[in-house]
């Protein structure tokens, strides 16, 4: 086991280093770097070529693009050529919002989940489960940050309960219930966006699990439907959810892009959106190398813990 | 078996309101898309005496910030969204089933290489690759039909590699191959057939997909660009004035939830086409 | 009904239903299990066996109905039971063992928990107590080291040691009825007699009734008492075994034995197959099912149902022939 652990670490190496080149090549591409950022068409030659070597711009392009992984892999993503910030000091303020965003609307989004999708499943066909699956195919055609302007017109313009922007009023940024306030309704954003496709996925394994023939079993020896779905079917539904839950590592830092910038939550994510918007390649590139990162060690971690949980792969070498 | 799938897909849709609403649904704002020029209103008339006005008779959605008759310019920003959904699912599908079937057919090296390659640019989270990509091109609509389509084939190859690799153990290709036949042309004449439903079913949800995408791309000024209306760049603009005028955002976000509903219950309903369903119980 | 009858079922009819089909799996059966039997249920596949075997224990599939019969065990109609008061005997008073080992275990969960939960379950002794029995049962099977492999998952055992685990389960609570649906057709030759060994002796042991599915004759020869031979949903014959191969009397039981392959003597003789293919059940002829595959089928056979001809205490036939 400990064989198939490595080989899928040393598989993923690769991976990773195939998209940092690509990433860096996209910087080296880019019509409009860090340079002419600080240099104007009237600086002489000579400045501009100063400016270059003190960024490190004069060097051939591999030992630039080892200088930049060195710089990544120790916490240094550049500066911004907008603001001319440090991006990781950025990325250090603003991950944690998202992730105080993110984090727990996923884990509320999953455990609703799990109880729509295991109610849905066994009782398939039936009125509770066309409910259901019907609430997760409207849910899942409509954009999120268009429901969240919705929410924002009922609760935040005509009924005016709940504040529309931030994370905190100006001045009450200890108050823990301003911040709560706050939290509801993009976290609820995040929950419906979350949920239907999630709440689906464990439907239909609760559907398959259901009609495997140790259930018919365990019918034949007396075991009620509760026993039969709790006991049983309840572990093997769950067991493939792991490599979802592993896949969705990269929602830390990019899960919540257009939800964060509805409602102006200090995220990650209207950082991106500015970079972009006004064309800061280095911060886009960094939030790039990262998010990609994260999808292939996401998958790592759940390759990995479905190999540590599931016994039938325990065994195989 | 052909007949036979038919018929399901016939009985299916025969119980299935929503579904036969949904193609209604469809049929209905193709051909308004269609036939929009016929309307004799000009969607991008100015007339600052009337702005930002409710729903009324004169205007049945509405007036924009601009005094622009806003059902209008809901059914061109349609026509556009429509035509990048389906565009874009065209060149998709495209790309994945080209890919697909070439990897899955050819195997070894060719599928290695493909398949490493898909696994790459799968490894970067979509919404980013997407904007990404359209920085390096001038904001459009055929830079978004080419963003999107260009960037949306993975899922369809993947679906289409599997296909294509159980298809090609069958009796008539082995057949086809003991006989020469050239391989483009097995494969055009054999395996596209067989995986034609997969590809039909992708489709829709490829059609879904390009049309939740550039909404959301034109939301933050990343797609389509004013004056051009699609349902998207509706959407930001409306974000704007979205305390005096609400419905500029309720009436098209209700027409993208409809349309990406719709393209996906026909989806749903195609499946049956797929797997057709086995009458009565086993033993 | 006597004493000895343990379970006795009457007329069954059991008919799947899906959209604006149905299929008739169970047309009208009627049979006695007495305590001490080893009955065995023979037929081709389609014959309905295992759907009676499961409208027996209850556990058909959604789409499927018991339309009509009555099914007495120790006295009592258990169709008339409530869900409820099923569950209390399916596992404790009828056991039943399945075809397929491979797929009858839930993979994720250890093989004792599987017996461990059938005894908490319905005797009511809490776990540890329930493990040292599970210990044991594994052991009466034939498992070697059970104390080690109680622990162990489904995927650890072979074809034939998982069916021995799913046949501790069944006896866990002591049956008095065991239904084995063809408990050896998945497996190799040799564990088979093993299997049908092992049931041998755990009857004995337990004092229970078995009632044994299989389309092959040769295990019925070997350890059933009774056999019912079932075609297309109904039962054509039914004796003692002696009776069943030496006195056969049903065209279908005849063609079936006759289709065995004989390995006496030096004469090459040539197999015997039974022309056609079973009946379709989704429109069922009105007649014998058998008629349109039987050599001895004449005009009344295609129009009208026979009847049974008793030829014994034991032994009777539905056909319209005299002999």
């Amino acid at each position: 086991m400990s064989k198939y652990i490595l080989k899928r670490i040393l598989q993923a190496i690769p991976l990773l280093l195939i998209i940092s080149i690509i990433c860096f090549a996209l910087i080296k591409l880019a019509p409009y770097n860090a340079v002419d950022a600080m240099t104007t068409q009237s600086m002489p030659i000579a400045t501009v070529n100063l400016i270059k070597a003190k960024y490190g711009f004069d060097k051939p392009a591999y030992v630039q693009y080892f200088l930049w992984i060195k710089g990544i892999l120790s916490g240094q993503f550049g500066y911004s050529i907008v603001t001319h910030e440090s991006i990781s000091n950025d990325l250090a303020a603003r991950i944690p919002a998202t992730i105080i965003l993110v984090l727990p609307s996923y884990i509320i989004s999953l455990i609703f989940a799990i109880i729509l999708g295991l109610i849905a499943g066994s009782n398939k066909n039936k009125i509770i489960d066309k409910i259901i699956d019907g609430f997760c195919s409207i849910a899942i055609a409509i954009p999120s940050f268009w429901f969240a302007m919705i929410l924002i017109f009922i609760f935040g313009y005509k009924l005016a309960i709940l504040p529309i922007l931030g994370m905190n009023t100006i001045g009450m940024e200890g108050s823990f219930s301003d911040s709560m306030l706050h939290y509801i309704m993009p976290s609820f954003v995040l929950v419906i966006a979350f949920l239907p496709e999630l709440a689906r996925y464990v439907r239909s394994s609760t559907i398959s699990q259901i009609s495997e023939e140790y259930v018919m079993v365990q019918n034949a020896f007396g075991a009620s439907r509760k026993d039969i779905l709790f006991r049983h079917v309840c572990k093997n539904v769950l067991l493939p959810i792991i490599t979802k839950v592993g896949m969705a590592l990269p929602m830390l830092v990019t899960g919540g892009v257009i939800t964060e910038t509805v409602f102006g939550w200090p995220g990650v994510g209207p950082y991106f959106i500015h970079a972009v918007q006004g064309l800061d390649y280095p911060v886009i590139m960094a939030v790039l190398i990262l998010s990609s990162s994260l999808v292939i060690i996401g998958n790592l971690l759940s390759d990995i813990l479905y190999c540590l949980i599931d016994p039938r792969i325990k065994e195989m070498e | 078996m052909k007949n036979r799938r038919i018929k399901n897909v016939k009985d299916e849709l025969k119980g299935n309101k929503s579904a036969i609403l949904s193609i209604a649904f469809l049929v209905f704002i193709t051909l308004l898309s269609i036939f929009a020029f016929l309307i004799p209103m000009n969607p991008d008339a100015i007339d600052t005496s009337s702005i930002l006005q409710a729903p009324s008779l004169v205007h049945l959605f509405g007036t924009d910030e601009l005094g622009r008759d806003y059902l209008v310019r809901t059914i061109y920003g349609g026509r556009v969204s429509l035509l990048v959904g389906f565009l874009a699912m065209v060149i998709s599908t495209s790309i994945g089933v080209g890919v697909g079937t070439i990897s899955g057919y050819f195997g070894g090296k060719i599928d290695n290489i493909l398949m490493r390659f898909v696994d790459i640019i799968s490894s970067i989270p979509w919404l980013i690759l997407v904007t990404i990509v359209s920085i390096f091109l001038k904001p459009g609509l055929e830079a978004i039909i080419i963003v999107i389509g260009m960037f949306s084939w993975m899922e369809i190859s993947r679906l289409v590699r599997a296909e294509t690799l159980s298809i090609k153990e069958r009796e008539y290709v082995l057949y086809a191959n003991s006989i020469g036949e050239s391989s483009a042309i097995t494969i055009l004449k054999h395996i596209i057939p067989s995986v034609f439903p997969t590809i039909i079913i992708a489709s829709t949800t490829s059609i879904s997909n390009a049309i939740m995408t550039e909404t959301t791309l034109s939301f933050l000024g990343l797609g389509i660009q004013q004056p051009m209306s699609s349902w998207g760049n509706l959407l930001q603009n409306a974000q704007t004035n979205l305390q005096s005028a609400p419905y500029m955002a309720i009436l098209p976000g209700l027409l993208i939830v409809f349309t990406i509903y719709s393209f996906n219950k026909i989806g749903n309903v195609l499946r049956v086409f797929v797997e057709p369903k086995i009458a009565g119980g086993g033993r | 009904m006597s004493e000895e009858t343990l379970l006795k079922v009457n007329n069954l009819k059991t008919t799947f239903y899906s959209k604006n089909k149905k299929i008739e799996a169970v047309r009208g059966v009627g049979f006695e299990v007495n305590k001490g039997d080893i009955l065995g249920i023979v037929g081709e596949s389609g014959s309905g066996k295992s759907v009676l075997m499961k409208s027996i224990i209850n556990i058909l599939p959604e789409n499927a109905k018991i339309d009509s019969g009555e099914i007495y065990f120790n006295g009592k109609d258990i169709l008339k039971l409530s869900p409820k008061e099923m569950r209390k005997i399916k596992g404790k008073e009828i056991a039943m063992i399945f075809q397929d080992p491979m797929s009858a275990l839930n993979p994720l969960r250890k093989v004792g928990a599987h017996i461990v939960e059938v005894l908490v379950r319905h005797k009511k002794i809490n776990k540890k107590g329930a493990r040292k029995v599970a210990i044991d049962l594994l052991r009466n099977v034939g498992i070697p080291m059970p104390e080690k492999r109680i622990n162990q998952y489904p995927h650890e055992f072979s074809g034939g040691m998982r069916q021995r685990v799913l046949i501790a389960m069944a006896l866990a609570c002591s049956p008095k009825l065991l239904i084995a649906d063809e408990p050896t057709t998945a497996l190799d030759v040799t564990i088979q007699a093993q299997i049908l060994e092992l049931l041998k002796s755990l009857k004995k042991d337990n004092n229970m009734s078995i009632i044994l599915i299989t389309h092959d004759l040769g295990v019925v020869a070997s350890i059933c008492n009774r056999i019912e031979v079932m075609y297309g949903g109904l039962i054509m014959e039914e004796g003692l075994t002696e009776e069943i191969f030496y006195e056969t009397k049903h065209p279908y039981t005849k063609a079936l034995l006759s289709a065995i392959p004989q390995v006496e003597g030096d004469e090459k003789i040539r197999l015997k197959p039974i022309k056609g293919s079973a009946p379709s059940l989704l429109n069922p002829p009105k007649g014998c099912p058998f008629a349109d595959r039987c050599e001895f089928a004449f005009e009344k056979c295609f129009n009208l149902m026979p009847e049974y001809k008793k030829f014994s205490e034991t032994h009777k036939s539905m056909c319209f022939l005299e002999k």
